[in-house]
């Protein structure tokens, strides 16, 4: 419709007729044209103020298309990655079956050696063949490296195979925030990781004020809101939202104490402290605000009146992270600060080992007219664990008292003095104040000995671990990783530990000590004493007689110790069977077990004096053999030699294995060349295994094609629905468009007609 | 009473009635020139004679010519096109803008948008490919160019309205003058009260002088009894009489250009138009166009700092053997959130990472930037000293205020992870994009020279890829910043801000055009020339001029009769 204006009453001028005329010629016009170019581009709207909710929709609608194109594109690129893989799985697959095929027909005892030799040839070859297969790329991408996918995931390492990606799956979207996996690691199709040896130590970190929130309650972190401070008269809201770690959490509450008084923010192993300066005494109270849950979370929230405190909050639990300090587990080393009223002045007192056999060591000084600044002299009562300090009061500072206290040898035995550097940048150069005394406090914990590290064992090789200098979790992490034992160390999924897993497949590997108990206390010590016999020689056990006993040890003074092992369960109960012997308790010449010092394994040691310590198998039994205590087919081991002691260390009972496809190859083909057939029978039960997991790689691979395969389906039908979508709200109609043509040439032909003879009509030509 | 009087009598009508004919003709003539106002004669009876006790007229007066118009009607419609012009001026803006923008294309910004997140799903399908990070920095400079072109696009098109303002201001001025000097020439024609006659070209002239004048500024219109108009606009007079306050174009600067704001020169005061092009184009230069420019500046901003905010905390392929912050502080002692950062940081940690290629071994350092308002917060320098006792990296502050980082050995690089404080992304290290502003808006050099540098990882360099998972829907995560907004979103609101307000704009200029419309018709009806109105009255007045002749002829036989007597 052309725009209408009102026609005059009075009078019309000939401009006005003309101008009304040229107007409606030119509307008409110009929607011939907009209908032309409707029809002509197929578009009904070439900008969005045409119709501008029909264009809010469209451009929503373009958005999404190109979006699904996309998804569509990573549909069909992973599909082919996923087709790979399959195609690969299904080669490994049928490796693995004739490699068993070839090794059933020769493991019986009738086989000849050169029938298994020929077998473990073949399997050999099925083994490179293997490697090869894992080793498959497909578009640049090794298939089975996990995320690493540049890094050749399978390595030959002399008799084993080594792997070097990780578990980690590559993922890419099947829709708008749909996430699925795109490849399948190497440790999930061939089992290249061994079983993670779980650190069973909880090493629970302290809580430091750096700990970042996020890193709190185990690694779920802590989202902070406000909570009320009050003393009952008076309150006030703390913010604590923009707090990140917990030294925000302690600044952001002592600055918004209630007013007129002071709040005071601690630390203890796991949970804060908070209390109310004592001089204004009354009640701390701390609650929620508005519902929220902040208190609670911090395990700060108390509604009872209990004096002003401290309050102590609930266990934070932080997680383990990379940058955890080494010193920040096991416990926590006894402390004081010596606060001096004056600046400059303040002293940290910290003991040098964890524990709380260093809390209780008081510090008092005292003036002496016989020192002088420079000359403070320290004594220590051992009674009462108390050191004096003579000062020259009003000139001796704080750096003399900490010279002096360093320089006390009782006082260094076990603690270091620095300056408080806590609040303030401190010199030391104030006059320490006569008044100021303190106790240690807080040491918790056992001293984590870093000294000695650990051994790895892994194929044939055995490596020391030196985690003297590690500072941080990171630094014991990249230790074992970086160490050439092939090793794949990890912060638990709890965050509290350790895991360590061996990348190497066919090859023995075990954790044990190096003198020391680091791999105790981290938890990850192969052969422990709550080790369970029915886990040692690869799950075989120890085989006890029913009836008699299974070994005996002749001690050096002769004394014979029978021992039956049929109730002991674990490897405690062994060394307590030896230990608790009813013969064996003469400190003198008690034969003694404990786990090895070095490595794994039992130890027997004999202080006594005489002949050889023997240990001797009884009545068949394979017990010592399967305990480590007989080297492998022997029954009977002499240990002699010149000095006061004599030791004698078990074998390694308790390895651990990467229970892999290329493990159950190596056993088979080893077990195939020395006839053995218990390996055999384990070997076959590795294949079956390793052959479980591919079939179940394959089907998961076939799952996920077919996920993708019903994705495609959907998104190609729902590509249509919003296409359609996109086309009702901008596309032309063209029936519609087309009869607007016709109707607007007839609009313009009437305009034209009108215009014409219209400006024909004039008086003139009657006069 | 004689005849010869009576002779005279009709000499006067014959000559009334020429007057007559010459306005006709006078009509006529203009009957197709724009802004002309048709005359009329005014006819009266001229004065009686006092003859006996008889009282006798003498025939007919010209009384006046005038012209046909209705000043209040006038008044209105310049009122309207004022408003017509200021209304097409944003209706052709934001029809520019519309092209501009171009939604509805193929390759529009929201296309741009979308292609640079494909290819980051493309990084996540093929993590290994160094070309498929190169494909997605690309398309990042290709998103960054997009967005740069549409900013200086709309600038060179706020621009063009600037200099319009400006010719527009010569055009007022221009108006002024010859309003001031007609104003003179009138009143001295009409002569004040003593005509009832207009000087009607002069006004004609003057007519058109206001009209032009109200579609560039809206003014009111005041006659004064002597025939001169003042002319106010906004509260202040720009013509009294033949006083002309003449405007003058200040340049100022807005949104890092030089514009112009027209002021009366006499008194400098910044006059703000209500109506008329130059208002029309005012608004859309500063609303219009500079709002829109406000919000791609805002767009690009939270683009380039939300999504360096996930990018920075992640590792690429490679690490960094050094590395310099893009951008730089004012005072490396100032507290960071105060220290001349584009984007703000907050209190929070992020970790850097020192990976040696030798030994695979990562060293991770938590630097804490202390933002919490109590007891001195972190600055430049604090982290730089934090940073620079990392083992393994030097840490300086360059001239210009930047974060200079180098590892101290070849085979050691540098990386960043867990960053909860948005340094990263303020002093932009590790950074994907550089700029704040859509016209600076660009791609980290660093990165383009070595796409395997795009941070698609975020446990180690190379490890996996899921940074890039977070990057690769970025555009459709709820940002905390926009209060829960995701780009896309914001985007949206962009585009239907731009599409709601040129509906509107289209609907209000086609209002003002009907209503201009309107007040045109009504004022053709009563200034316009009408042909055969014209016509019917040179038909009236040649019949009076036969009888008149007639009467001379009647007359002259009645003279002859008597003087052959």
């Amino acid at each position: 419709m052309p725009r209408i204006t009102p026609i005059p009453t009075t009078r019309v001028s000939d401009s006005f007729a003309q101008q009304r005329l040229l107007t409606q010629l030119q509307y008409d016009q110009t929607q011939l044209l907009r209908v032309q170019q409707q029809i002509s581009t197929g578009q009904r709207i070439s900008t969005a103020s045409e119709d501008a909710p029909a264009a809010l929709r469209a451009i929503s609608l373009q958005r999404l298309l190109e979006q699904k194109g996309q998804v569509k594109t990573n549909l069909a690129t992973n599909q082919t990655f996923l087709g790979a893989t399959d195609v690969s799985l299904n080669r490994i697959s049928a490796l693995l079956n004739d490699a068993r095929g070839s090794a059933q027909g020769v493991s019986t005892t009738v086989a000849t050696d050169e029938q298994r030799e020929s077998a473990a040839t073949e399997i050999d070859r099925a083994l490179q063949q293997l490697v090869d297969s894992g080793n498959e790329r497909f578009r640049d991408r090794f298939l089975f490296a996990g995320s690493t996918t540049s890094v050749k995931p399978f390595d030959v390492v002399g008799p084993y195979v080594r792997y070097n990606g990780n578990e980690q799956q590559l993922q890419s979207y099947s829709d708008i925030d749909i996430l699925f996996e795109t490849n399948i690691p190497g440790s999930a199709v061939f089992g290249a990781l061994s079983e993670p040896v779980r650190g069973t130590a909880d090493l629970n970190p302290i809580l430091t004020w750096d700990k970042r929130l996020s890193d709190l309650l185990g690694g779920e972190g802590l989202q902070l809101g406000s909570i009320e401070l009050s003393t009952g008269a008076n309150s006030r809201i703390v913010d604590l939202s923009q707090a990140r770690t917990l030294r925000d959490v302690k600044e952001i509450l002592e600055a918004n104490a209630p007013p007129g008084r002071t709040i005071s923010v601690g630390l203890t192993d796991n949970a804060l402290t908070v209390s109310l300066d004592s001089s204004g005494g009354g009640n701390l109270f701390i609650n929620e605000v508005a519902g929220g849950k902040t208190a609670s979370q911090l395990g700060l929230l108390n509604n009872i009146a209990q004096g002003t405190g401290p309050l102590t909050g609930r266990d934070l639990n932080p997680a383990l992270q990379p940058t955890t300090k080494l010193k920040e587990l096991f416990g926590r080393y006894a402390q004081t600060t010596l606060s001096s009223t004056g600046q400059n002045d303040d002293l940290r007192i910290t003991a040098k080992t964890r524990g709380a056999d260093l809390n209780g060591y008081s510090f008092n000084f005292i003036d002496d007219g016989s020192v002088t600044a420079g000359g403070e002299v320290v004594t220590f009562n051992p009674g009462t664990n108390t050191f004096t300090v003579n000062i020259d009061n009003g000139s001796t500072t704080a750096n003399q008292v900490l010279t002096a206290l360093n320089n006390d040898a009782a006082f260094s035995e076990n603690f270091s003095a620095t300056l408080e550097t806590e609040n303030q940048s401190n010199t030391g150069n104030g006059v320490f104040g006569l008044a100021t005394f303190g106790t240690t406090a807080n040491g918790s914990g056992q001293e984590f000995d870093q000294a000695h590290g650990l051994t790895i064992t892994n194929g044939d090789q055995t490596y020391t671990i030196d985690l003297s200098s590690a500072v941080t979790i990171e630094d014991l992490l990249n230790r074992l990783n970086n160490s050439d034992a092939d090793v794949l160390a990890t912060i638990n999924a709890t965050g509290n530990g350790i895991d360590l897993r061996s990348r190497l497949s066919g090859a023995d590997f075990s954790i044990g000590e190096n003198g020391g108990t680091t791999a105790s206390q981290l938890g990850l010590r192969t052969f422990g004493t709550a080790t369970r016999l029915a886990d040692l020689n690869h799950g075989f056990g120890v085989h006890s007689n029913e009836i008699g006993f299974d070994f005996q040890i002749d001690r050096r003074d002769g004394v014979v110790l029978k021992f039956d092992t049929n109730g002991a369960k674990t490897i405690q109960d062994v060394l307590d069977l030896i230990n608790n012997h009813a013969n064996n308790q003469d400190p003198a010449s008690r034969v003694v077990a404990r786990l090895a010092a070095v490595g794994n394994g039992i130890e027997l040691v004999d202080n006594g004096t005489g002949g050889p310590l023997v240990v001797e198998a009884l009545n068949n039994s394979q017990a010592a053999q399967d305990l480590g205590l007989l080297p492998v087919g022997e029954t009977r081991l002499v240990t002699s030699g010149p000095g006061a002691t004599l030791t004698l260390t078990g074998r390694d009972v308790n390895p651990q294995e990467t229970n892999s496809i290329f493990t159950a190859m190596i056993r088979m083909r080893d077990a195939l060349r020395s006839n053995d057939q218990n390996g055999m029978a384990r070997a076959f039960g590795l294949i079956d295994e390793g052959n479980s997991r591919v079939t179940f790689s394959r089907a998961e691979i076939g799952a996920r094609q077919q996920g993708l395969d019903t994705l495609q389906t959907r998104l190609e039908d729902e590509e249509i629905e919003l296409k359609d979508s996109l086309s009702l709200e901008i596309n032309t109609d063209l029936a519609e468009a087309i009869s607007n043509l016709s109707a607007r040439q007839a609009a313009l032909q009437a305009s034209l007609q009108l215009m014409a003879q219209t400006s024909k009509l004039t008086i003139l030509d009657y006069l | 009473m004689s005849l010869l009087s009576s002779i005279n009598l009709a000499n006067n009508t014959l000559r009334a009635q020429q007057i007559g004919m010459q306005v006709t003709g006078q009509n006529i003539a203009n009957a197709n020139t724009p802004g002309y106002i048709r005359e009329e004669v005014n006819f009266k009876a001229a004065r009686t004679q006092r003859i006996g006790n008889l009282l006798l007229g003498l025939g007919v007066q010209v009384d006046s010519i005038v012209q046909k118009s209705d000043k209040f009607l006038d008044g209105r419609l310049r009122d309207a096109v004022s408003e017509q012009s200021s209304a097409e001026v944003e209706e052709q803006t934001y029809t520019q803008l519309e092209a501009l923008y171009g939604e509805l294309s193929d390759t529009d910004l929201s296309s741009s948008l979308n292609n640079f997140f494909n290819t980051i799903s493309e990084i996540l399908n093929q993590p290994e490919s160094e070309a498929a990070r190169n494909l997605a920095v690309l398309k990042g400079k290709t998103l960054a160019g997009d967005v740069n072109r549409l900013a200086t696009r709309v600038g060179t098109l706020r621009k063009d309205l600037n200099d319009r303002v400006e010719k527009g201001v010569d055009n007022v001025n221009r108006l002024l003058t010859t309003i001031g000097s007609l104003n003179i020439r009138i009143a001295n024609t009409e002569g004040g009260d003593l005509s009832n006659s207009d000087a009607v070209g002069l006004r004609d002239q003057r007519n058109q002088a206001l009209t032009e004048l109200a579609k560039l500024i809206d003014i009111n219109v005041t006659e004064q009894p002597s025939g001169a108009v003042t002319v106010y606009s906004s509260g202040d007079f720009l013509v009294l009489d033949n006083n002309v306050r003449q405007l003058i174009a200040q340049p100022k600067t807005d949104r890092g250009v030089t514009i112009v704001e027209p002021r009366i020169e006499k008194t400098d005061f910044a006059i703000q138009f209500n109506g008329g092009e130059i208002a029309g184009l005012i608004k859309s230069r500063d609303e219009a166009l500079g709002g829109f420019l406000d919000t791609l500046d805002s767009f690009a901003s939270t683009l380039a700092y939300e999504f360096n905010k996930v990018f920075s905390s992640g590792q690429g392929l490679t690490g960094y053997s050094n590395i310099t912050s893009i951008n730089g502080v004012n005072s490396a002692t100032a507290e960071l959130d105060d220290a001349g950062l584009q984007a703000t940081p907050v209190n929070g940690t992020f970790d850097v990472l020192v990976f040696n290629t030798q030994t695979n071994e990562t060293q991770t350092t938590t630097i804490r930037v202390d933002l919490n308002g109590l007891n001195g917060d972190s600055t430049l320098q604090s982290v730089v000293d934090d940073l620079n006792s990392v083992s393994g990296i030097t840490a300086s502050i360059d001239s210009q205020g930047r974060v200079v980082l180098a590892s101290n050995s070849k085979d050691q690089r540098i990386a960043f992870s867990k960053d909860s404080s948005g340094f990263l992304a303020a002093v932009g290290l590790n950074t994907f994009f550089t700029g704040s502003t859509a016209r600076d808006l660009g791609v980290n050099k660093d990165i383009v020279a070595d796409p395997t540098k795009f941070a698609a990882s975020f446990n180690g360099i190379g490890e996996d890829t899921q940074a890039a998972v977070i990057l690769a829907s970025f555009q459709d995560r709820a940002l905390t910043s926009q209060d829960g907004s995701s780009l896309s979103d914001l985007y949206d609101r962009m585009t239907s801000t731009i599409t709601q307000a040129s509906t509107i704009a289209k609907s209000v200029a086609e209002g003002s055009r009907v209503f201009s419309e309107n007040l045109n018709g009504q004022s053709l009806a009563i200034s316009g020339v009408n042909i055969d109105e014209e016509a019917i009255k040179l038909l009236r007045y040649q019949r009076v001029f036969q009888a008149s002749a007639r009467y001379i002829q009647t007359l002259d036989e009645l003279l002859s009769v008597l003087v052959s007597l």
